[in-house]
């Protein structure tokens, strides 16, 4: 096995490469190449021209396609603003450059947090479930813990006083008008979801950074049957996947149990949202086309002006093995156009929900130099793709003038950026098994270990020496939500929390609470190994030998682990494991040095039965590592959730340098900041809010 | 034709390149000539000698590539010897005559030094109490770094001041799930009083056939006092109270695994330990103990919460 080199960044560069400025393609005139499909709604236009001097810049552009509303990233922005634009008569076209629509919805646990009111609470409030009577479990919260008002709501997301664990303000920074339309339109986003095939159960508190004083969030599921049938809310087994053995083209990770928040029977996670939502958008007569990333943003002058569409760049994806090209796993609806560039114009909007900036270290090294390490990669990497999360849609929004907002907000929750237990895999945050077409471009589901299994192994940098307590290494604090306390940072729980309270952020509660072990920072720091200009610091690695794969029961097997993708090795001695790491694995950039005096060291500790460098022994046993073979697994840092990006308003409008909307142009979930809450209800609502004003916009 | 009385006279200079340049003693290593020659002259065909330090035909290789100035050979490759050691061999072109010009015999010399195989020792399976002056199994394996077969390699154990107190020799057989770990058995009798003292094991330096260096490596050898009290340990699922066999029980020095009944036992020595009982899926219990009579611990586990993916 040889070093690969680094492929991700190789193919973000060729993308960067064919960027060619708006200037450029009216002087030169665009590409031709039409479709070979004409979408509903959507127009298929001639490749005749017109001459430059007798047109608007418009009308100078040879357009491949055009609809009133063009969406870019099928993903929880923008499959329910393409959804809400269509229900109100727009035609839309969802430009995604993967394979399959779903984004990052796809791998998530479909737990979805709106609340004020919503119609889930108030379901629960009454004490009933769902028309299809899947929804039997019992209501998990008092009729108090689930009653509120958008104000109140409101209150909450904007709450200066709250503090988290880490000692971080996750409300204060909202945007308040942003704000103040998410908590006005969580009902209607609910009830519209429910409209369009997503089944959800009993609320069951709320999870990161949704708010700290009720209950909102529930879960996505679907009900195993005999067939996957949506509109009937069935999964089949085998579409809904194996836990801890295989996954399906359906859902990317094998589904979950829903029985606690639904009924024994259900199958819960991202696919039970993603699914429905584009199921529902390709029934409606939403056209995708995929395979295609959104390169530009096409505005009538680079500041000034209405938006007028985009234009986009072939983005297959293949096949390691095979070399054919990826398909979705529903056909219908879909445009298979495979030129170069094509340009779609919008009549009506261009909706931004391209996703984060988790995937391009140059992006989020504005926030943290350290994670400009190209090894480390976003969730969802290998169902991605290496242009998934690359902050296109941000950059292209600033390219046209786009404010930003909510910079710093990547600080604010402990999801940003962590260390997942999942070793052996480059993508430590998802547990994908074989069954999902992007399987093989990881190789690995990874080594999933709860942290206790931490105390069997050390983790080395890399130079191989240790650089912090191994028990704290995946542990992270943050996210204040319901039912908050003293855990989440709060000196009340429940409904004894008291909104906009000084005592929230006095420094009493925050020395009493404060729990950030702080081990992601230490593991970003430079080494010995660390290089000018970049100091990268360089791959992590988890040491064991055979003994704590047989103590604690690991299955180190395939496909948990892969004997030829550099995230796994096995070797009779210390030395040679070294020197198989520095060998085959593409971001180790130096020899390990100090891997074989670090475990004699950790031996002679664990004799001593104290650990002087990182105070192991006073939480679990320790163990040594001395009986063969031995064993390296990556254990990688993982940019998780975005904060930070295109400032848009209550409409969902980008706003620009001046403080005014950009005409034509929105944006929602991590394509967006000022949003500091975690996962899935704030892409849904935003979502939701650009495609009801993007389809009432006038066209052009 | 020009006749030999019009004879020009040439000069030839040669060199190789060798890779590595230190070598492990008997491993391959690559040899790549090139030879220029004043003036200029295409010498493809020809042959480059390499011989040893005795002057003994050690390999050749064919000129097979010339640029306009450079004639390049393919790559050689030759067994290093088996001694360990500096070495110069030398590389001849023999003399040539081409298109009318002589050019006179030309050498260079090969510089290397072939060094010893390297060993690395491996010991486990230390008892991680050893009560005074009873005698104890450790297991020993140690492998070469190109894989030779290190059948009847011996080796030595060393105690904290140095002395041998035990010698092995390696068996043919290699340890289970490795690639070439030859691993024996050795019995060792503990030190008389307690404490935690730092052993050695080494591999011997070896002479015949292809040499090896020696290499060590370090082990704790735990003493203890003979343990005096019974201390039982009862391992539940806290909500389901489910007995927890294979749970491991920590009191160190001490370890122990729980039975299929959820219990353990151990015998301890008096004093003031942290009792850890871990198990797969739950959260580590801890609590101070102090054991000075037989005793009974009980352990209900939490199981340790899966992450929330969102």
């Amino acid at each position: 096995m040889a070093k690969k080199p680094d492929s991700d960044q190789k193919e973000r560069k060729l993308q960067g490469e064919k960027a060619v400025s708006r200037r450029d393609f009216v002087k030169t005139g665009a590409v031709a190449g039409v479709g070979a499909a004409a979408g509903v709604g959507a127009t298929v236009l001639s490749t005749s021209g017109t001459a430059l001097s007798q047109v608007s810049p418009a009308d100078a552009i040879q357009w491949n396609y055009e609809a009133d509303v063009v969406v870019i990233g099928a993903g929880c922005t923008g499959l329910p603003a393409a959804i809400r634009a269509r229900d109100l008569g727009a035609s839309v076209i969802v430009v995604d450059q993967n394979f399959d629509p779903g984004g990052k919805m796809l791998h998530s646990g479909a737990q979805v947090s709106f609340g004020g009111g919503d119609p889930l609470q108030l379901r629960d409030i009454a004490g009933e479930g769902d028309k299809e009577g899947f929804v039997t479990a019992p209501r998990q919260h008092t009729v108090e813990e689930l009653t509120e008002d958008a104000d109140f709501l409101f209150r909450d997301h904007t709450d200066w006083s709250v503090m988290d664990a880490a000692a971080q303000a996750p409300y204060r920074y909202n945007e308040r008008d942003l704000h103040r339309a998410y908590a006005d339109n969580c009902y209607a986003t609910r009830e519209f979801l429910m409209a369009n095939h997503v089944r959800m159960g009993r609320i069951s508190g709320t999870h990161g950074n949704g708010g700290v004083s009720r209950a909102r969030r529930a879960v996505c599921f679907l009900m195993e049957g005999a067939t996957t049938d949506i509109k009937k809310g069935t999964v089949a087994r085998q579409d809904a996947g194996i836990p801890n053995a295989s996954s399906s083209h359906f859902a990317p990770r094998p589904m979950g149990d829903g029985a606690k928040v639904a009924s024994p029977g259900a199958r819960t996670n991202g696919a039970a949202l993603a699914r429905p939502l584009e199921f529902s958008a390709r029934e409606k007569g939403v056209q995708f086309i995929l395979n295609r990333h959104m390169d530009e943003i096409v505005r009538e002058q680079q500041f000034s002006g209405r938006v007028l569409g985009i234009r986009a760049s072939y983005s297959p994806r293949l096949d390691p093995q095979t070399g054919a090209r990826l398909e979705s796993l529903w056909q219908n609806g879909n445009i298979d156009d495979r030129s170069e560039t094509i340009f779609i114009r919008a009549r009506k909007a261009v909706i931004i929900g391209a996703g984060g900036h988790g995937a391009n270290p140059q992006f989020r090294s504005m926030f943290y130099p350290a994670w400009r390490e190209p090894a480390f990669v976003s969730s969802g990497w290998a169902l991605l793709g290496p242009r998934g999360q690359d902050a296109s849609g941000i950059i292209a929004g600033m390219r046209v003038g786009a404010n930003l907002a909510g910079m710093q907000q990547n600080l604010s929750y402990a999801n940003t950026f962590h260390i997942p237990g999942i070793l052996a895999t480059r993508d430590s945050y998802t547990d994908m098994f074989p069954g999902h077409p992007t399987f093989s471009l990881r190789g690995s589901t990874g080594i999933n270990l709860p942290n206790d299994s931490f105390q069997h192994l050390i983790v080395v940098n890399q130079v191989g020496k240790r650089f912090f307590n191994e028990l704290l290494i995946t542990d992270r604090k943050g996210g204040a939500a319901f039912p908050a306390g003293p855990a989440r940072g709060q000196p009340k729980s429940g409904l004894d929390h008291v909104q906009l309270d000084w005592r929230n952020a006095s420094v009493e509660n925050i020395r009493a609470t404060y729990a950030d072990p702080n081990s992601i920072h230490a593991a970003l720091a430079m080494n010995e190994g660390s290089r000018a200009p970049d100091f990268f610091s360089g791959p992590i690695w988890a040491i064991f030998d055979r003994a704590a794969v047989e103590r604690d029961r690991w299955n180190i097997d395939p496909p948990f682990t892969s004997p030829t993708n550099g995230f796994f090795f096995k070797a009779d001695t210390i030395e040679e494991l070294a020197a198989k790491i520095h060998a085959d694995h593409e971001f180790q950039r130096v020899p390990l040095t100090h891997l074989a005096v670090t475990v004699a060291k950790w031996n002679s500790y664990v004799d001593k039965g104290t650990d002087p460098e990182f105070a192991r022994g006073s939480d679990a046993p320790m163990y040594k590592i001395d009986k063969p073979p031995f064993y390296a697994a990556t254990l990688y840092p993982v940019w998780h959730d975005s904060y930070g990006g295109l400032r848009i308003n209550g409409r969902a409008q980008v706003i620009d340098m001046q403080g005014e909307p950009i005409p034509g142009l929105y944006a929602g979930g991590e394509s967006s900041g000022g949003g500091n809450q975690h996962g899935l209800g704030r892409a849904l609502v935003h979502g939701y809010i650009a495609g009801t004003n993007a389809a009432k916009e006038g066209t052009t | 034709m020009a006749s030999h009385s019009d004879e020009m006279h040439g000069h030839v200079t040669c060199a190789v390149d060798v890779s590595p340049d230190v070598v492990d003693a008997g491993a391959e290593m690559t040899l790549r000539g090139k030879v220029s020659c004043s003036p200029s002259c295409d010498l493809r065909g020809h042959t480059l000698l390499v011989k040893d330090e005795a002057g003994a035909d050690a390999g050749s290789v064919e000129l097979t590539e010339f640029d306009g100035e450079t004639n390049r050979t393919n790559a050689l490759v030759l067994k290093a010897p088996v001694n360990a050691g500096g070495y110069t061999w030398s590389a001849m072109c023999p003399a040539v005559v081409k298109e009318g010009t002589s050019y006179i015999e030309a050498s260079t010399p090969i510089s290397f030094t072939v060094t010893p195989h390297t060993t690395y020792v491996v010991a486990w399976d230390i008892p991680s109490d050893i009560v005074v002056g009873e005698r104890f199994k450790i297991k020993v394996g140690i492998k070469c770094s190109t894989g030779c077969r290190l059948t009847n390699h011996d080796f030595g154990i060393y105690d904290h001041e140095g002395t041998r107190v035990a010698v092995g020799t390696l068996p043919d057989e290699r340890w289970p799930g490795t690639a070439g770990l030859h691993v024996a058995e050795v019995e060792l009798d503990a030190p008389a009083s307690e404490g935690l003292y730092t052993w050695s094991v080494k591999s011997q330096q070896s002479g015949i056939g292809v040499p090896h260096a020696e290499s060590s490596i370090d082990f704790g050898v735990r003493v203890v006092g003979h343990p005096e009290y019974l201390v039982t340990i009862e391992t539940v699922d806290k909500v389901t109270q489910t007995p927890l066999s294979g749970a491991r029980v920590v009191m160190h020095p001490y370890r122990v695994v729980t039975d299929t009944h959820g219990v353990a036992r151990v015998r301890v020595a008096k004093g003031a330990y942290k009792l850890f009982v871990s198990q797969t899926n739950y959260l580590t219990f801890g609590m101070p103990v102090e054991v000075a009579a037989d005793m009974t611990a009980r352990a209900e586990l939490d199981l340790e919460p899966v992450p929330e993916r969102n």
